[in-house]
């Protein structure tokens, strides 16, 4: 559906035609309205939709913050006026003489208003500050890490070039046979450390893949099946976040059942019984409380 | 089909789908994609054919590793395309295939995870309504998957009816054939305990060729219940008494020589005839046969068929069948 400022909602289809030349009626209280004004509504009860409407709109107009005001009980009235404005609006009561009051208003706020377009409130600027944080702290603790294997490494590696100097200067075997080696050693160390990273990598795309599988998961684990000794069955488990469902036991003898319409015979006979019909009554109203 | 899927091989024809086999470009797995039919003009102006709700709907909201994986589901233009895990076999090739000698820990690994998957969907009030070997998948790590949920549906609501006229009738339970309107996991039960019972004989236990047959074939082997077995069952809408052949039923024991004491105790848990008190899975799982040996092996020792031969010789078969054929085959 569409609807336009009036608050009246249209179909599209109808839009179309009953505004084919741009501007038109409205169906409903006979206002004039254009063809541009009209935006899907998102809330099905028009009158919700046309006060949020309004309140986006006026808020790019009654935009002063805490600190616009002297005293906070003048911050406190304004924002109690800015309630009445809207619900004049809304309900189309004294609607001359609201928006006289704020275009006046505009009018004489007019540097301000300009002003607070690029001036965040308090609340926004405190998801921004710990945002800002959070990056901050994220980037240390990596930086930590990263300083902290360069400075492994450049140890290993002076030991590694004092070693060699040394055995180069003490032993007997050929300069040569003993470079070679280094090298191969330095090689093998190269791709072991190649190989360490790729696993890494593997294991983190599988860590982050379980993850996601347990997400999609209904949050049941399932079951150890162990070749080669005797089965002990565990009872599958629903994790819920709400109070535990009661076993069939607890049903039928803490009085569930009083609530239920005994099912008749053939019912029973087919394998239906209440306590069936309850423990699902049950497990379904707390559905919504699952773990994900 | 799709940018992210490559058809490999067309698999198979059902009465309401084609399968093929495909190969998914982003992760490099195989996997099996079922392409609804639309059918007639006339089909199709009824929305998309109902068994393929049912799996979508179901499918999506659940995952276990012995339930088949919905990977996908693709909706373009008109047609759907459902993206399913890729499996080689199932359990009627492994029944039918002469050359595979199922051993006692073979069909314990079968049997358990087969009750693990129905567990599952049973603790999430969902009813299969058509087990029977066909629709039990396995793939080459010997992993037993639920498949097909054509028919499957939720359960438990106290004064909804639901049609008796549902799995395949040799694995169909005796308040089914009776015309229960409600009846709850003791259908499925039953067919678990008729599937074993495949695995053990090699044939299908109770091969009924029409409904009256069908509860004959299983008096036969169960003798009649009686008013103490199940009081109820004069209540349901089809209840017919059939006459107690005069001999007594033979014992399973005897008619399922190599299972032992455990296993027989097992089957008739599932085999009882009063729904009510039939086992649940969690109750089957937790019977003695799983505690005593053999002990169940693993997934990867289970045998296989071997696929080529036995395939050929299935399709032609199926396609002989004609239009009552239905079954989606997913090699």
């Amino acid at each position: 559906m569409m609807i336009n400022e009036c608050g009246h909602p249209l179909c599209k289809n109808c839009v179309e035609n009953i505004y084919a030349r741009n501007s038109g009626n409205c169906h409903i209280c006979n206002r004039l309205l254009k063809k541009n004004g009209f935006r899907e509504q998102i809330f099905e009860d028009p009158l919700i939709d046309k006060e949020t409407h309004l309140r986006r709109k006026l808020r790019k107009i009654y935009n002063l913050k805490n600190d616009d005001f002297e005293t906070l009980r003048e911050f406190h009235d304004y924002q109690e006026r800015f309630e009445t404005i809207v619900y004049n609006l809304v309900f189309e009561t004294d609607v001359v003489q609201t928006n006289a009051e704020i275009q006046a208003f505009e009018d004489n706020y007019k540097d301000k208003i300009e002003r607070n377009k690029r001036r965040l409130d308090e609340d926004q600027k405190w998801v921004e500050d710990n945002l800002r944080e959070e990056r901050a702290m994220k980037q240390r603790v990596n930086e930590g890490q990263e300083q902290d294997q360069k400075e492994k490494e450049s140890i290993t590696a002076r030991t590694d070039t004092k070693a060699i100097m040394d055995e180069l200067r003490d032993s007997n075997v050929a300069a040569e046979e003993i470079l070679n080696r280094e090298r191969k050693k330095q090689v093998e160390k190269e791709m072991e450390e190649k190989e360490e990273q790729e696993k890494r990598k593997r294991r983190n795309k599988e860590i982050f893949q379980t993850r996601k599988r347990q997400a999609e998961n209904m949050s049941f684990t399932s079951a150890m099946r162990i070749a080669g000794r005797p089965y002990i069955h565990q009872n599958l488990e629903l994790v819920i976040n709400g109070p535990v469902v009661p076993t069939a036991i607890q049903i039928n003898k803490m009085g569930y059942l009083a609530h239920m319409r005994p099912p008749s015979a053939g019912r029973v006979a087919g394998g239906y019984t209440a306590t069936v019909g309850c423990s699902r009554a049950l497990l379904e109203s707390r559905l919504d409380l699952l773990v994900f | 089909m799709n940018k992210r899927y490559e058809t490999i091989r067309h698999l198979g024809e059902g009465q309401f789908a084609n399968v093929y086999m495909a190969k998914d470009t982003e992760t490099g797995e195989t996997v099996a994609i079922k392409k609804i039919k639309l059918g007639s003009r006339d089909e199709a102006k009824d929305g998309i054919n109902r068994t393929a709700i049912r799996e979508i709907k179901l499918l999506k909201e659940i995952q276990h590793e012995n339930i088949i994986g919905l990977r996908d589901v693709i909706g373009h233009r008109t047609s759907i395309q459902l993206v399913f895990d890729f499996m080689e076999t199932d359990l009627e090739h492994v029944v039918q295939d002469q050359k595979i000698i199922l051993m006692p820990a073979h069909i314990k690994n079968i049997t358990m995870q087969t009750l693990l998957g129905l567990e599952f969907l049973h603790a999430h009030w969902i009813l299969h309504r058509d087990l029977k070997p066909n629709n039990l998948l396995m793939n080459t790590m010997g992993r037993v998957k639920l498949a097909d949920f054509g028919l499957a549906r939720f359960f438990g609501s106290p004064n909804r009816n639901y049609t008796h006229q549902v799995v395949t009738r040799w694995y169909r339970s005796p308040e089914l054939l009776y015309g229960a309107k409600s009846y709850g996991v003791g259908i499925d039960i039953w067919s678990v305990g008729c599937i074993l019972a495949e695995l053990l004989l090699r044939l299908p236990i109770f091969p009924g060729d029409s409904d009256i047959d069908q509860l004959v074939k299983i008096f036969n082997v169960l003798g009649c219940p009686t008013t103490e077995d199940w009081p109820t069952m004069t209540s349901l809408q089809s209840y017919i008494a059939v006459k107690t052949p005069n001999e007594e039923p033979p014992e399973l024991q005897f008619i399922f020589s190599a299972a032992g004491p455990e296993l027989i105790e097992l089957m008739k848990s599932m085999w009882t005839f009063d729904p009510a008190k039939r086992c649940t899975t969690t109750q089957a799982l937790q019977m003695d046969y799983f505690k005593v040996q053999p002990y169940c092996c693993l997934d990867e020792e289970l045998p296989h068929p071997n696929r080529q031969p036995a395939k050929r010789r299935k399709f032609e078969e199926k396609s002989e069948g004609g239009p009552g054929v239905r079954r989606l085959i997913f090699e």
